[in-house]
């Protein structure tokens, strides 16, 4: 069965080397690391996924490393499916932010450790032959031979260094070294003396080199088999193939030439702890490129350097990447580090890619305001301001005349914007949102809440507070709500009628939405819904007749909106519990299981919408950063215990009525702004601000700043400054000093104007 | 006139320099004195008290009236002078000695054994770490009471005796015996108990050294050896070992030092017996005395060989600190600092050159 | 031959099912060494109850009815503990003799001052010593905390005979404060004392001292509301190993009067006493009565004693 699988062949990817198709990660807690992540990599291209801590751009890397599951998406190596490869099958080297060296190993042997845990295909070499040939050409220059003998014996080393010692001074390899050694030759007139068969020690060697070689050329050729000058086999012509450990003067060789091109040569001997951290990295980057890897994954590799090594340990990469050649997908925090080292660039915020291309292309067309004031130091300049008809005017009065072609630009993205957002609100799942919405906002609304028992107390509650606070007070809740206290009978009635009105009223409106929702669910919430409709349709006349209950309604308003203008805890809080006091009665629990439950199913909302409205979430100019409230992050289990006791579902209320909230939101928004005023964000970068008097390009009018701190940076000038509401940074090459606190007067290249929607954060 | 204000300006610095010398070495003294005098009392002076001691004829309860006695004791310790005491005291180190290398790979294999399995964090693990460790918070007289029950005769109505129908005589009968050359060796039934009280609560611990150690290793070295492609056991051998080693070698040592001293366990168990017939009356004379035995016989236990052979107890109770301490010493040799070699980066220059 | 032609979610799914076999695998592991676990603790647990239910016991039950352990024959009883703390014998119990009286009472309280009071002085005198060598810079103090370091090398049996004649000749060994005065010269718990105090920020100290501090108002204030965990696992520490001593108060009072014994002392002495069924009880009792301080303590600063023995394990 497994080898039917693996055999197959399946589709292949292009000429991209590494490919990862809407790939999620979701951890086993529920909480969701990375959205629908989609990116291809060419071979040799060097991939930088930047973004803020905590963003998903480790996990990702960890996920193509193979030490983290890929949840959902495919995950394509080198044209082969590799979602479920084990990591040391996916040729692929890296390096971790902690370097992950073995502490108890010098340099060498950590640089030596990959080529040691595995076997290689290599081609057969007869070693016997190749040892005793090269131990015939080492006699030849018996100086040489003994001073390496004695040099490796000086040092008192283990005997198989001793040989490796040899064998690197000689340029042989081990085994005709071994052999050497064995002969103990410490000078070049121990090669005269006798040997054990009585000839001279030189003779004897030659004589038994011929003779060993002699007898292996028989073997070899009992066997049928061929060597070539190399000492290759070959059978029947053909070279012959073998698994095999690399030798350890291959090793040797290959940790040399790794230490060559890292400059380690001199601490190949070192323990980790012995060395500095730039000498860590180097160590981790040696042992990443000594397998020759056809990928290269590095996490945050310069992060724990200082300011001064991060530098040049960039450089340094960046130049073994073109040394070796090998893909790179480097993740960092820094968009420095990104800008400059990168061929291509992938930006994530919150487990959303938001952008992914060249440096240059995200420096100049960044896609929304995040990629915009991430990219750049210091940071792109925001202004908000209001916009009509191509022009952006200021909060104090000044206007930017856009160029001509953005009139039409704007048109065409609200358009589009509209046309999408209708689209995703016709979805099935979010029909359902619609009418969970309607449920929740009646069943936890005041007049359907509040149990006609309880009024009469919760009333008595609320003005004996009053009375509390102090006289004034007193008398104006007195006069909103006194009338209630006397004829509580006929408000109790008649909140008793409003109630199944309310629930009427409620019941068409769903049923008009959930008759339009296409799947089963919807089927059977429309049955739960005929099936209560019977039994509210019994005698009911309409609201306006209840004049009783809705000057309630609207006293109670006023009451709460007058409370909180009050400095009373007590009385708030009494306020409050009108708008709570009472539990959900036995119809409302009915609503609940049978007509809630169906609805409460979204499986088809596709990542990519979730996408676009987190980012009308996260990018919206009126958005306070608070953790946990966005609404596709699945709250934690305890949390989600916690609530169920008080309320069914409750948290799933609070899912769904904002993700339904925000789509109608924006798509509100977005009429909005095609037919008028609406608010914009401008960006414009710091270095297309300039000074009015030095800049002749396609300049918007000058206008006057007072510049607060100025820095001076090689020849450029960086001015903060406030103005129009916003912190303006514009760094200026010139000659001319500008002080601090002084005036100046500065103009906007219009051609880098950047125009951001305030709703959503999407450049227009 | 300015000249001598300048004068008393130094001379008041010199005043106020000297007395805040005197005020920090006034502190040195008060915040040091009462330490060091405690060191000195109970650590320096009874060390050169007890080879004092070990030198003279001295008799407990009777200081001042003693005379050097040329080495007396070593020569019992050391020559057959008075060939049963002499036995008496090498029996006493050799059941240390073997007791102590028994025990070692136990107490130090199971530990760890149990420290992977508890570092696998399975269900409930903190609990099992609380209740691993508990045995050795017991008092080992505590345990002793429990053994003593497990271990009694049939007749005394032993639990062992009693639910498994072990009808042996722990205390008293001898296991087997073995010779080697001229020497007869017997071993006693009473090691058993012994061996399992030490088994029980002598190794905590070093489990929760083991497992801190086990811990501390960082997640990312097995993650980094997943990808160079090692198997399992490579792990173990070039990840887990490493990483536990000083654990391993601080473990192996205190125990081995720990159960040389062991005392407490065949005291309470055994009382030091069975007797050998032949050392019957000497101190360190039971099939089951270790050297601490033998010393505590001397010095606490009998008051009669206290006010005769005293000198004995400290002679060779510095005998066996001196072998402790080269254990020590050894321990100190293989936690050294090693040295950095320059052998393979001689190698790189020569590869360098040549090419 | 007809190629069998897969689609990679189907190649996806196939993998998946075989990786969910590799997790479960790794579930397994987890699972084994529940079980493993889980019975070794058991069958290390048991002595407690074996103790613990053996001194429920009576004499008669004990005798003949050894095998009914955790469920004695004629009920559970308290004749052991009446024994050993009161010396009330049943009326029926056999004739014994032992040489010394059973002053449990005595045993316990010296126990406790030597435990507890001993702790806090050396808590005190260490404390005290680590602060000057930390905080203080004197001439010497290197090459004396070298001193002091080096002879952790010698083990404690070169010094117990001479300190037991030189406590003897200080004529000491009638009072007990013997029991606690040889322990403060201690090095080990100065030592991890030390070593704590060393990763207290020496700025921290210095501020104090601008501000008028003295080095008293310092250790007060400053150093020993900053050490007080380090205090606290070595006081746990020094209480264990001051409860549990049972070799030097033996060589100061084994001889001596029974009242001036410790809970160990006395406890090996019941044990040696009682190797016949009808003392077993009660020596099972004086263990419960001896295990039940320290237990306490653990089940309290288990975390605390743990962890600082695992810290006190991987710094060295």
């Amino acid at each position: 069965m497994q080898d039917t699988v693996e055999s197959v062949s399946l589709e292949a990817q292009g000429d991209s080397f590494v490919s990862l198709k809407d790939v999620n990660k979701i951890y086993p807690n529920g909480v969701q690391a990375v959205y629908d992540f989609n990116i291809d990599i060419k071979e040799n291209e060097f991939i930088v996924l930047v973004g803020p801590s905590g963003c998903g751009k480790s996990t990702t890397l960890r996920m193509i490393a193979g030490l983290e599951d890929i949840t959902s998406g495919q995950l394509w190596i080198n044209n082969s499916l590799s979602n479920y490869k084990a990591s040391k099958d996916r040729d692929i080297s890296m390096v971790f932010q902690s370097y992950a060296l073995y502490p108890q190993m010098t340099v060498y042997d950590n640089i030596a450790f990959p080529l040691r845990a595995r076997r290689y295909r290599m081609p057969v070499v007869n070693l016997v032959l190749k040892a005793w040939d090269q131990v015939v050409e080492a006699l030849n220059n018996p100086q040489l031979l003994a001073d390496a003998y004695l040099e490796a014996c000086d040092r008192q080393l283990r005997y198989s260094t001793v040989v490796s010692y040899v064998a690197t001074k000689l340029g042989i390899c081990d085994t005709a070294a071994k052999i050497i050694c064995s002969y103990k030759i410490k000078s070049v007139t121990d090669l005269d003396n006798t040997g054990k068969s009585g000839k001279r020690l030189l003779d004897e060697i030659k004589e038994r080199a011929a003779q060993e070689k002699q007898k292996e050329m028989q073997a070899i050729a009992e066997k049928g088999l061929t060597v070539d000058d190399q000492y290759q086999v070959y059978a029947n012509g053909e070279l012959q193939y073998e698994m095999k450990k690399l030798s350890e003067e291959e090793i040797r060789k290959k940790v040399f030439e790794a230490a060559e091109i890292l400059d380690l040569g001199p601490y190949l001997d070192r323990r980790p702890k012995e060395l500095s951290g730039g000498q860590m990295q180097r160590v981790a980057l040696g042992r990443a490129i000594v397998r020759n890897a056809r990928l290269f994954l590095m996490d945050e590799p310069l992060s724990n350097l200082d300011a001064k090594l991060r530098v040049q340990m960039r450089s340094e990469i960046v130049r073994i990447h073109e040394q070796i050649g090998a893909t790179t997908i480097y993740v960092t925090h820094d968009q420095t580090e990104a800008m400059t080292m990168a061929t291509k660039i992938a930006i994530m915020s919150k487990g959303w890619v938001q952008q992914i291309g060249t440096p240059q292309e995200i420096y100049y067309h960044p896609k929304n305001i995040f990629v915009a004031t991430f990219i750049g130091s210091p940071a792109m300049n925001i202004i908000e301001g209001e916009y009509q008809n191509g022009t952006i005017t200021f909060a104090n009065g000044y206007s930017v005349q856009m160029p001509e072609a953005f009139a039409a630009k704007h048109d065409a993205y609200y358009r589009e914007k509209i046309a999408e957002l209708e689209a995703v609100l016709e979805m099935d799942d979010f029909k359902k949102m619609h009418a969970l919405k309607l449920i929740d906002k009646d069943l936890f609304a005041l007049h359907s809440q509040l149990e006609p028992a309880l009024v009469g107390r919760a009333l008595k509650d609320v003005i004996a507070s009053a009375h509390h606070v102090n006289e004034e007070c007193a008398a104006k809740v007195e006069a909103l709500i006194g009338k209630f206290v006397e004829n509580e009978a006929t408000l109790a009635s008649e909140l008793a009628e409003a109630h199944k009105i309310n629930a009427r009223e409620l019941i068409v409106a769903l049923k008009e939405i959930v008759s339009t929702i296409g799947d089963e669910h919807g089927k059977e919430a429309l049955e739960a819904l005929n099936a209560l409709a019977e039994i509210e349709s019994q005698g009911m006349g309409s609201k306006e007749s209840l004049t009783t209950y809705t000057a309630f309604v609207q006293a109670v308003e006023e009451l709460i909106a007058y409370a909180s203008t009050v400095d009373s805890h007590i009385l708030q809080t009494k306020c409050a519990a009108l708008n709570v006091a009472g539990q959900v009665d036995k119809t409302s629990k009915q609503w609940l299981l049978t007509v809630r439950k169906p609805l409460l199913t979204f499986e088809k909302i596709p990542s990519s919408v979730i996408g676009k409205l987190h980012n009308a979430q996260v990018f919206n100019k009126n958005e306070k950063e608070e953790k946990g409230t966005l609404y596709y992050q699945k709250p934690k289990k305890e949390k989600k215990k916690h609530a169920v006791k008080f309320n069914l579902n409750s948290v799933d209320v609070e899912f769904v009525n904002n993700l339904y909230d925000v789509a109608c939101d924006l798509l509100a928004k977005c009429n909005a702004a095609l037919s008028g005023k609406h608010g914009v964000r401008l960006g414009i970068r710091p270095e297309d601000l300039h000074l009015s008097s030095e800049f002749a390009g396609d300049s918007t009018q000058g206008f006057k700043v007072n510049s607060n701190i100025v820095e001076l940076l090689g020849s450029e000038l960086l001015i903060h400054t406030q103005w129009a509401g916003a912190t303006v940074i514009a760094k200026i090459s010139t000659g001319t000093l500008v002080k601090p606190h002084t005036e100046v007067e500065l103009t906007m290249n219009r051609e880098k104007i950047l125009v951001f929607d305030e709703n959503c954060g999407d450049t227009i | 006139m300015e000249k001598t204000i300048a004068l008393n300006d130094q001379q008041v610095d010199k005043r106020a320099r000297r007395i805040g010398f005197l005020k920090k070495y006034g502190i040195v003294a008060l915040f040091l004195l009462p330490f060091l005098a405690a060191f000195i009392t109970f650590f320096v002076l009874p060390l050169i008290y007890g080879v004092y001691i070990s030198l003279t004829n001295f008799k407990y309860g009777a200081p001042g009236e003693e005379a050097f006695n040329q080495a007396y004791w070593y020569t019992l310790i050391f020559t057959k002078k008075m060939p049963l005491l002499h036995q008496a005291f090498w029996a006493s180190f050799l059941h240390s000695v073997v007791f102590s290398v028994i025990m070692v790979p136990v107490a130090v294999l199971l530990p760890l054994a149990l420290a992977i399995l508890v570092n696998k964090k399975p269900p409930a693990f903190k609990l099992f770490r609380s209740l691993i460790y508990l045995p050795s918070i017991v008092p080992l007289t505590a345990a002793g009471t429990i053994f003593t029950m497990m271990f009694m005769t049939k007749s005394e109505h032993g639990l062992l005796a009693e639910m498994f129908g072990i009808d042996i005589k722990w205390f008293i009968d001898s296991w087997f015996t073995f010779t080697i050359g001229d020497t007869t060796f017997d071993v006693a039934y009473a090691w058993i108990p012994i061996f399992l009280m030490c088994l029980w609560g002598g190794w905590g611990s070093n489990f929760i050294i083991l497992s801190a150690g086990l811990e501390n290793i960082p997640k990312n070295l097995y993650e980094a050896s997943d990808i160079d492609g090692c198997s399992a056991w490579k792990k173990i051998m070039h990840i887990t070992i490493p990483g536990i080693k000083g654990q391993l070698v601080l473990c192996l040592f205190t125990t081995i030092i720990g159960y040389l001293g062991l005392y407490g366990q065949n005291y309470v168990l055994s009382n030091g017996g069975p007797l050998i017939s032949t050392l019957s009356g000497l101190p360190g004379g039971g099939k089951t005395s270790t050297i601490m035995y033998f010393i505590q016989d001397i010095v606490a236990n009998v008051p009669n060989f206290r006010s005769t052979i005293y000198g004995l107890g400290a002679a060779a109770s510095l005998v066996f600190a001196l072998f402790v301490g080269i254990i020590s010493g050894i321990q100190m040799y293989c936690t050294r600092e090693r040295k950095t070699g320059t052998k393979i980066s001689e190698a790189y220059e020569k590869w360098h050159k040549i090419k | 031959m007809a190629q069998n032609k897969v689609t990679s979610e189907q190649f996806i799914g196939f993998k998946k099912r075989e990786a969910a076999g590799v997790k479960k695998r790794a579930e397994v592991g987890k699972i084994v060494s529940f079980i493993i676990l889980a019975a070794f603790c058991i069958i290390w647990v048991m002595p407690f109850f074996i103790m613990f239910f053996g001194s429920l016991r009576g004499h008669i039950d004990t005798t003949f009815y050894p095998k009914e352990l955790f469920y004695p024959h004629s009920g559970y009883t308290l004749e052991n503990y009446k024994i050993l703390l009161f010396q009330e014998y049943p009326p029926d119990f056999p004739q014994h003799n032992t040489t010394q009286e059973y002053a449990i009472g005595h045993w316990f309280m010296n126990t406790c001052f030597s435990a507890i009071g001993g702790t806090l002085l050396y808590l005190l005198v260490a404390s005290l010593a680590a602060y000057t060598f930390v905080f203080i810079d004197f001439k010497f103090h290197n090459v004396l905390f070298a001193i002091l370091v080096a002879s952790m090398v010698v083990p404690g049996a070169a010094t117990s005979v001479g300190n037991q004649s030189l406590v003897y000749a200080m004529g000491l060994n009638k009072s007990i404060l013997a029991l606690i005065i040889p322990g403060l010269g201690g090095i080990y718990g100065m030592y991890l004392i030390k070593t704590f105090f060393e990763s207290i920020p020496k700025d921290l100290i210095e501020s104090a001292r601008m501000d008028g501090y003295n080095n008293w108002e310092i250790y007060l204030k400053i150093v020993l509301p900053l050490g007080k965990t380090v205090l606290f696992v070595q006081g746990l520490f020094g209480f264990m190993g001051g409860w549990n001593d049972l070799v030097w108060p033996q060589m100061l009072f084994g001889t001596q009067d029974s009242k001036k014994w410790t809970l160990q002392v006395g406890m090996a002495y019941i044990i040696n006493n009682s190797k016949t069924a009808n003392l077993i009880g009660s020596a099972l009792a004086g263990g419960v009565v001896c295990l039940v301080p320290v237990l306490a303590m653990y089940i309290v600063a288990q975390d605390k004693i743990i962890d600082g023995m695992a810290g006190a394990g991987i710094k060295r």
